[in-house]
């Protein structure tokens, strides 16, 4: 059944529709909120608070535009309020629990197969990576992560936060640009 | 050096949303632009860190407890299979009692064979969750630095990567990485040492 369809049964008051489009979206809206505010609790809030409003006002949703871009609209508002009333644009690591770490370490963990300097190199690596992503301003990283998640192309992801499509290619570009000279500037010499 | 201003297509590059000539004509740049193979270096660093993440169950029972009290209540309480409701509930599990006699019998074959390879995942998970639980609570530097005098006695580069890891997923603030990577390399410098050495 499509977004679509499935809006339609919630509007009639299906909560079983309701339950089926929480189900599509929720592991990648919560990971994409997860991203931009690194903090279980923050993004838990802000999780619970995109589907309450997506319920709440899912009599408002225009059907030309993706659903999922309108549900990303949401989380994406949700998260730059966050970052507004914090006060602080930065953002610190993720915290991964049980399965999910394991996965995530044994992608960084290179195999024992490397010599302990090309496993200290990818680890280095990923830091580095790590620590320039969250140096990002929140609007920049905004799109990088929304592209990771969503998998929407960038006219839709312009859509969905409602900028022209030049804005979030500039963002993006400015995101890869800084990322960039923090690595050249932090490439030491081995 | 002047930068190369070809972000844009990198960007597009990378997710795949430039025409065949885009693509053919970026490839050739990437061939000579150190710089815009660093930015497709670390955009696809980046595509590391997205996970799938498990949406922890509470969420999700918060969501339906705030939005099925209202609309969807009501409407469900003033729906007339609603009140057969109570007899379909009661027929279901009876037919789910059935049906799970027969898959429990299977599951216990296949369960056997399971069984021995879950035990193995879960004390691995065990470790790793306890591991990164200490890191978080504010001692991820401390049992960094104990790993690090740990290896300068023992040459423990395998304790290192535990806690390094275990630092790196805890939160760390900017000045505690800054000091992973200065320990980082100074193993390198050792490791280059000894093999010279040898």
């Amino acid at each position: 059944m499509t977004d679509a369809e499935l809006v339609r049964l919630v509007r009639c008051g299906d909560g079983a529709a309701f339950e089926a489009l929480m189900t599509r979206y929720k592991g990648p809206v919560y990971g994409y909120i997860l991203s931009l505010v690194h903090s279980e609790d923050v993004a838990g809030d802000i999780f619970q608070e995109v589907f309450i409003k997506v319920f709440k006002n899912i009599g408002g949703y225009r059907e030309e535009g993706k659903f999922g871009a309108w549900v990303y609209r949401m989380a994406s508002n949700l998260a730059m309020d966050h970052f507004r009333r914090s006060g602080r644009l930065g953002a610190k690591e993720i915290a991964l629990d049980g399965e999910d770490a394991e996965t995530e370490l044994h992608s960084v963990i290179a195999s024992s197969e490397q010599t302990p300097e090309q496993r200290l190199a990818g680890l280095e690596d990923v830091v580095r990576v790590r620590a320039a992503l969250d140096r990002l301003p929140p609007e920049q990283k905004e799109v990088v992560m929304l592209k990771e998640f969503s998998g929407m192309t960038f006219q839709e992801i312009a859509d969905s936060l409602q900028v022209p499509l030049g804005t979030v290619l500039a963002r993006g570009s400015r995101a890869i640009k800084k990322l960039r000279t923090m690595l050249e500037s932090e490439n030491e010499p081995m | 050096m002047s930068p190369c201003e070809r972000e844009e297509q990198v960007l597009l590059y990378h997710y795949g949303e430039l025409s065949d000539d885009g693509r053919a004509e970026c490839e050739r740049h990437l061939k000579v632009c150190g710089q815009c193979r660093l930015g497709l270096a670390a955009l696809a660093a980046v595509g590391q860190f997205k996970q799938p993440r498990q949406v922890p169950a509470e969420l999700v029972a918060g969501v339906r407890r705030r939005v099925l009290p209202g609309r969807l209540a009501g409407w469900l309480r003033g729906h007339p299979w609603f009140r057969y409701s109570t007899v379909a509930t009661g027929l279901a599990a009876g037919l789910l009692a059935f049906s799970g006699i027969e898959l429990g019998n299977r599951a216990v074959s296949d369960g056997r064979a399971v069984l021995s390879h879950e035990t193995v995942i879960s004390s691995r998970a065990a470790d790793i969750s306890a591991s990164i639980s200490a890191a978080r609570s504010s001692t991820a530097l401390a049992g960094h630095e104990k790993a690090y005098s740990a290896y300068l006695e023992t040459n423990d580069t395998d304790g290192f990567f535990s806690s390094a890891e275990a630092m790196y997923y805890a939160g760390s603030e900017t000045d505690d990485v800054n000091r992973l990577l200065d320990n980082i390399n100074a193993i390198r410098t050792d490791i280059k040492n000894e093999r010279t050495a040898k």
